[in-house]
This record gives C-alpha cells, structure tokens and sequence, in this order.
C-alpha cells in the first residue's frame, strides 16, 4: 500500500470513530506507517536511500541532507506518533483531534504535496 | 508567525505627539476645551520623565545563584547563555528550579507573585530547611554597551523575608544599595519580564477592570492617563464649586419655598432660571429694588400712615373754637351795625354828592354838606377797618375750619390688608369715618367733633403700632432667609465665571476619553494581534476562536473585552475557554508583552507555563517560544519532560538543563543537551546503524558535523560578546558575514573571522579531522565515517561551548 493510501485510511479511521475508542490509535498506526514509506521516499529522493536502516538514521539522513522544516515535521511527527501507538503509564490515549493534526503533518511531507 | 519586532527599530510616534496631532486634526474641538487639553500635556509631560531615567540597553540573564533559599540549601548557580535563544531548565517537583525563578522575580521586584497574599503561608518556609545560612540570591545580567551588573539580595541570620538588603554591582565600581540606579523601575512596571504558572492562571481572576490594567500598563499610555487624570482633575474641581453653588442654591429654594413671605416666590423663579440673574436677586435680597406689592407695601403704608398727633389735633380745635369765638364777637359787636350805617352813610353821601348840600332827607333837623360829607368820610373809613377785623375774623375761622378738615381727611380710610388680620383697623376704620361725617362748621357740634376726632387719632395710633409690629415680624423671618440667598451669591458668581472653565474642562476630558479610547485600541492592536497569533499556534483542538481585544470605559468602568468565537458563534472568548485554555491565552498576552520593544530586557523567564496544558498545545507552544528566541533570551522552567522530549525531537535551537535536587537541598543543574551536542548524538545514533549503508553515512556525515560545530561555535560566539556588551545586532552581522566554517569557528576562538585557528586546530587531536568532515560536504563524501570521528566532534563541540 502506498504512502498515500496508508494516511487516507489513519484519516478515515480516525474521523469513524469506533465504540471502543480505538480508532485513533489505530490512525496513529496507519499514519506512522506512512509516515516511515514517506520518510523512505524522501531519503532516496536525496540520493541516500537506506531501506534497512532504523528510522532514528533515517531522520538523522533528513536532517542532515533535507529542509530544516521537513525534518523538524518529520522528526515531530514520528516520535508523537510513536507515543500514541503504545501504551504509556502516565499518557492518556491520543485524542482524534491530535492524530487529525498529526495526519496533516504526514501529508504536508508527502513528496509534491504544495501546502495551500 | 510574524517576527516580534527587532530592536525597538521601529519608531514609535510618542504620545504627546500624536495627542499634538489629534487635537490639530480635530475642529469641532472649542479653543478653551483644546488650551485644557495642552495644558494638562504640559503639566504631564514636565512630570513624567521617567522615560529619561530608564536605562534601554538590551539587557540578558548570564547566571542565577542562591544559597539557603527556599529548595536551594548549599549555593547553586545556574548559568545561562547571555543572548537570544531558548533553555529549558527541567526538574521535577521540589527540585529547586522554581527557586531560581523566584530569585530573579525577587531581586528585580522585591516580592513573588506567588507570596502575594500568601504572605504568612510562605513568610515561614521561605528559608531552606537544611542549610537556612548563609541566605542569598545574586542574579547577574549583561548589558549590551556596558559592564555587566549583578543584583544580589542578603539576609542576615533570623531576618524576616521582608527584611533583606537589595543591592546592585556594575563590575568595577562598588556596590550600590537597591536597584533603583539601574533604571529599570518602568520597564519593569510595564514589562515584568517574569511570569509564573500562579500568575498566568490569575491574569483573568481580576476581572475585566484588572485586564485592563495589566494590558494598558504595557502599552506605555502613563502619559495619556495622566492626561485624563488631569483633565478629570480639572473638571472636578470646577464642578466643586459649581456643586457647592448648587447645593446652597437648593437649600436657599427649599427655604424659601416654606416662608409665606411673599417675596420668596418672585426670588425662587428667579433662583430656578437656567442663568441666575444674580443681580436681580441680589437686588431683591437687599431690598433696593423693592418690587414689593400687597401685604408688605400695605403694612408699610399703614405703619408709615402720617397721622395727626393728638397735640395737632388739640392746638387745630382750639384754633377752630377761637376764630369761632372771635367772629361772633366782632359779628355781634360792632360789625352788623357799623355795616348798616355805613351803607346808610354811602347812600346819604351819593344823594349830597346829586342833590348838592341840602336839608336831611331822613330826619329833616340836619344839613347835608361839605363839612358833613368830610366827616361822613372819615367815620366810613373808620366803618372800613372794622369791616376788615370782621372779614379777617371769618378768614380765620374758615382757616380755621380748613385746618380741621384737612385734619379729618389725613384720617382716611384703610382698606384691609388680604390674609392678615389688623384689629386696630375694625377700631379705626368706623372711628375715621365717623369723624369726617360730623361739619366742621357746626359751631354746635364742635365738641362732639373734637371727641371723634381724638378717638379717630387714638385707633390710627393703635392701627399704626399693630402693623408695625406686623411688619416686623415678617421682616424678621425674612431676614434669615435673605442671608442664606446672599450667602448663596458669591458662590454663585464664581461659578458664573468657572461656568466657561467647567463647560471646557467637560469637553475636554469628553475628547481625552474618547480619542484615548480610540487610541489605546490602536496601540493595543499590534499586540493583540501579536496575541492572536500565538494563540493560533497555542490552540491547537480547542475551538475558541480569539477575536478582538478591546479596551473600553473609563475609570471605574474600565474593562477589557476579549472577544472570540466558539465554532464560528461569536462569544465572549473567556468564559468558554478550560483553565489550560485560559493560561495558554495569558501566555499569548504576556509574551507580547513581556517582549515589547519598550523594555530593555531581552530576557523571559517563564515558571512551569505549560501545567495546564494538553501535548498538542505544548508543539505550538515550543514554535511560539523558538520564534520569540530568535530575539530574545527565553528561560523556562518546567516540572516534566514533554518541552524537553519535544525538543530533543526536533532540530529546535535550545538548550535543555537538568536541574537535580540531592540529599540535604543540595541543587545542582548540569546541561543536558544543546543544538549541537544533540547533532552529535544523531551523529552516533547514524554511525552505530549497521543497517545504513557506509556511503549514505558518508553523504550524510559533511552537514551533520558541518551543523554541529558551528551550532557550537555560534552559541560560543553570542555568548563571547554579548558578555562583554555588545549589541546582538553587531553580534548577528558579525556571525552572518562570516560564512565558512573555519570563519566562524574563528569567531567562536578568537572574536575575529580572520584570526587564524591553526593553532586551535593542532592544539586537540582530533579537530582538523571533525572541521575537514564538515567541509567535506562541498567536495562530496566521507569514506569509512567511524565511532572515533563523532567522538572527536563531541570533544570539539565540548571544548568550543566551554573553554578550557
């Protein structure tokens, strides 16, 4: 499934929201997987791609060779994403409003997205 | 979101400037309100030159240290890097890091928001328990174009909290006691440069008129308030006295109002005119215009009635009885035969003067002639004289009898007075007229004359002496109140002449109020939309929407409007707004404030600001406080990790401090992470992924070490020279003209672009390696980028930040 595809589900999911309240982890999970292709892409497109590595050298890659904002979205997003896909102690669930924020953030990384 | 002003750089019109221009604009304006106006700008404009006193350089925050102060036992110091940009000094509750904040708020204020009414509260624990001497705070600043300043607080063993001795240094001189001379009293009135999570919740609980205050006092207004004040002033002062003429002026009505006095109606008509003639009732109250009519002009006359006197009317009637005595006697005596007889003796003479002497023609015996006719003569002449004793003797009694009634008519009848009873008059009235009904010529009803008269004569005493006593009693009820009216007067006459002053003094501060309102507005709209646009970034999930921010009212009404809207229905922004909601729009206003070009504190410091707020606010919160670093240095304590974790996150330009607290209040802060220790993390966390292909790592290698030393360099240059005063725009030029790597590390060494850093270089192992990576960047890659490259750039970012 393309990058893409992956946010259009998180943003779906996240805007039905279910009766056991799982939906916007759920969107996290869906847009922290697009946000990892989109953050693969953007590497290749620099000319360093590196599928296998982890993504913490892959925004190192970003932040060394792409935009300053693009890896500061980038570097933003996964990490408040990742919180929301697990289960913390002392961390309330993710509210949908936060993912929907989160999604468009992953969205403004996709490669030609032109922010309006 | 849009730059906070840089520098001041912007040239603000002043206030009596654009007052001067508004007034010039204005022409419905008269020319007394608009003298008022100026007048009251001179006054205010000699007064308020505190402006001079105010010290303006830049002015940033290089260390804080306490010892036995709250939290704090053994002395801590907390250094920070003097110049723009973030820290974030994080601790856990108790950890002494809300002590350092409450040390720069004391030593710049003398109290802490939080003591506010808390006083006996803290006024115990304020001390440290473990270590409660030596108790002291020194707060250092550096100011740009001068030599840096400390501020230190002491207290002697035992001494309250109050009890401190506050003190300043500019190094090299001595000590100063306060912080008076420093000239920092305004700036820090209008933009107190710290702000903690006590205060930003209670910024509302004021209530409007308190809002108003706060966001008018940043504003810079003093001297248009003092303007107003003034001209509120005036116009009071003039009401005064025109209040004080009013009062008296009611009294005086309400007095007059329960006299029967018939004057009081004609004076209060006049008293109630819009335009008191003062004149006119001054006239009336002193009665020389007399406009007097009925009862008092009544008893008036009658007490002024010209009667005669009973030894008039005596010495009259006894004339009257001579002349009639006299007349008769002549009448009897001689006068009616005498008449005869000559009558007689004139004809006799007529008939001798025709006929010529010849014998009597009335006894025959005697001769008419010429010695008969010569003595006929004589004894007529003599006829004549008693004829003339007898005339005058009836001229006299006519006199006589004119005299009386004369006398008799003076008596004349007096109407009655309407509303008032005179019992004299039921004696007199009947006893004048029956006096003047008896003939003065009746010899036979003389005596009955003279008794009524003496009767008529005795009632118009005792009528005269009644209204007298009348008239006098009115007089003296009156007299009070005639006293109160011409006490009312001069008053009243000042506030004829104030009337003009007062008309002008009203329209003047009528103008003041509504061109400052208008003008307050203006100048709060930068800031409001300063405000609005932090909120934005703050906002975040919540729906309220901030509009406007508006002040209005004045004086007691005063109170400022924040409007806004809740999905698109306009509402009062503050009353849908959660407590974090709350907070985060104080914060909103604050910064705008605390930041304002017109401060010389290029510092914030901010206690725990995001408490209350959700991790999603907390993202905007960080872009708002980066860009408010780009030119100002900006200190936040923070009780959690998440400002930190969201830094750590991103390639945000700050600072993070761990402030600890051992056993014993043992406080010590270490840095934990900056720009550029944490590209040499990323650099590490890279080099250690076995999964990254070697030449992505070589690509990728150049900038990283690139970013990491001159992040170092550049935090190690603006801290270099805004120590030792100079301004952060020279600062900034110099750090932008220098544009090679070597350059700026030159800088960070040695101040100078051009110095050479060989030495540097060969002086460490290590460090021309780091500074060839990061140029490698311009010629390609790196091959082979190993462990002990990142190691090495980590000693070279380590020695650049802090000097050996």
């Amino acid at each position: 499934m393309s990058a893409t595809d992956l946010l259009k589900h998180a943003q779906r999911v996240v805007r039905e929201p279910r009766a056991d309240g799982l939906s916007s982890r759920m969107a996290a999970f869906l847009a922290r997987q697009a946000l990892e292709e989109i953050i693969e892409l953007r590497c290749a497109n620099l000319g360093a791609p590196a599928p296998w590595a982890n993504t913490r050298s892959k925004l190192v890659i970003l932040r060394s060779l792409d935009t300053e904002e693009a890896a500061d979205r980038a570097a933003i997003a996964w990490n408040r994403l990742s919180v929301a896909c697990h289960v913390h102690a002392f961390e309330l669930q993710p509210s949908a409003a936060e993912i929907e924020y989160l999604c468009g953030v992953v969205e403004s990384l996709l490669p030609g997205y032109a922010r309006v | 979101m849009r730059d906070i002003e840089d520098d001041g750089a912007e040239a603000e019109q002043s206030v009596q400037e654009a007052i001067l221009e508004l007034l010039d604009a204005d022409s419905e304006l008269d020319d007394a309100a608009r003298e008022l106006v100026l007048s009251a700008l001179a006054e205010v404009t000699d007064q308020d030159d505190d402006d001079a006193e105010t010290d303006w350089s830049p002015t940033y925050l290089t260390n804080i240290t306490v010892s036995g102060f709250r939290g704090i036992g053994s002395t801590a110091k907390l250094d920070l890097p003097p110049g723009p940009g973030l820290t974030v000094v994080s601790g856990r509750n108790g950890s002494g890091k809300s002590s350092f904040a409450e040390a720069v708020e004391l030593a710049l204020t003398g109290s802490s928001y939080r003591w506010r009414g808390k006083q006996s509260l803290w006024s115990e624990s304020w001390r440290n328990l473990h270590k409660p001497n030596p108790c002291a705070l020194r707060v250092r600043f550096t100011r740009e174009g001068g030599r840096p300043v400390t501020v230190g607080v002491d207290w002697a063993p035992d001494a309250e909290l109050t009890d401190c001795s506050l003190w300043n240094q500019c190094e090299g001189k001595d000590r100063a006691e306060g912080i008076e001379d420093l000239g920092w009293t305004r700036p820090l009135e209008r933009c107190r440069p710290v702000l903690s999570y006590d205060e930003l919740g209670r910024l509302f609980d004021g209530g409007p008129s308190a809002l108003y205050d706060a966001l008018a006092k940043l504003l810079g207004l003093e001297v248009l308030s003092a303007v107003e004040k003034k001209l509120a002033a005036d116009l009071k002062e003039a009401k005064l006295v025109k209040d004080t003429a009013d009062t008296l002026r009611k009294e005086a009505i309400a007095a007059l109002a329960s006299s029967d006095d018939e004057r009081a109606a004609g004076l209060v008509k006049l008293m109630k005119k819009h335009v008191r003639p003062v004149d006119d009732i001054l006239a009336v109250v002193t009665g020389s215009s007399q406009p007097e009519t009925g009862v008092l002009t009544a008893l008036r006359g009658i007490s002024e009635m010209a009667v005669p006197s009973v030894d008039e009317l005596e010495s009259c009637m006894a004339r009257l009885q001579s002349a009639w005595d006299n007349q008769r006697r002549t009448e009897l005596e001689m006068a009616a035969l005498a008449a005869e007889r000559m009558g007689l003796l004139h004809s006799a003479l007529e008939y001798h003067a025709r006929a010529g002497d010849s014998e009597c023609p009335v006894c025959g015996e005697g001769r008419l002639n010429g010695d008969w006719a010569t003595r006929a003569r004589i004894a007529l002449a003599e006829g004549e004289a008693s004829v003339a004793e007898y005339r005058s003797a009836a001229d006299a009694l006519n006199s006589a009898q004119a005299e009386v009634r004369a006398l008799t008519t003076r008596l004349r009848q007096v109407p009655a007075v309407p509303g008032i009873e005179i019992h004299a008059l039921a004696l007199y009235n009947p006893a004048a007229e029956h006096a003047s009904a008896i003939p003065v010529d009746d010899i036979t009803r003389l005596g009955e004359l003279k008794a009524a008269l003496t009767d008529a004569v005795g009632a118009a005493e005792l009528l005269i002496t009644e209204a007298g006593e009348l008239l006098a009693t009115r007089e003296g009820a009156w007299g009070p109140l005639a006293a109160q009216v011409a006490a009312w007067i001069p008053e009243e006459r000042r506030a004829q002449q104030l009337d003009a002053r007062y008309k002008a003094a009203m329209a003047a501060k009528n103008w003041a109020n509504k061109q400052g309102a208008a003008f307050r507005n203006l100048r709060l709209k930068p800031i409001a939309a300063q405000a609005r646009q932090i909120w934005s970034e703050l906002r975040q999930e919540s729906n309220v929407d901030l509009g406007e921010i508006t002040l209005t009212g004045t004086a007691t009404r005063r109170k400022a409007v924040l409007s806004g809207s809740v999905d698109g229905e306009p509402t009062h922004a503050l009353s849908v707004m959660s407590q974090g909601e709350q907070n985060a729009v104080a914060l909103a206003l604050f910064l705008p404030r605390a930041t304002s070009v017109r401060s010389p504190f290029r510092f914030v410091v901010l206690d725990d600001p995001i408490q209350a707020m959700d991790p999603a606010k907390i993202d905007g919160f960080v872009r708002v406080l980066t860009n408010v670093a780009r030119t100002h240095q900006i200190i936040v304590f923070s009780h959690d990790d998440r400002l930190a974790s969201v830094i750590r996150d991103t390639g945000v330009d700050a600072r993070l401090v761990d402030v600890v607290r051992g056993s014993g209040s043992r406080v010590t802060s270490r840095l934990n992470t900056d720009p550029a220790r944490r590209l040499v993390d990323d650099a590490l966390a890279m080099v250690l992924d076995d999964n990254l292909p070697d030449d992505v790592k070589g690509r990728v290698a150049p900038n990283l070490f690139r970013m990491a030393l001159e992040s170092a360099a550049k935090q190690a240059h603006y801290a270099r020279q805004i120590s030792a005063g100079r301004s952060r725009a020279a600062v900034e030029a110099q750090w932008q003209a220098a544009k090679k790597t070597r350059q700026r590390l030159a800088l960070a060494i040695h101040g100078d672009e051009k110095a050479d850093v060989t030495d540097w270089l060969k002086a460490r192992r290590g460090r021309k390696n780091v500074l060839d990576i990061g140029n490698a960047g311009a010629h390609g890659r790196v091959d082979n980028l190993v462990k002990e490259d990142v190691r090495d750039l980590e000693h070279a970012v380590d020695d650049l930040l802090e000097p050996r």
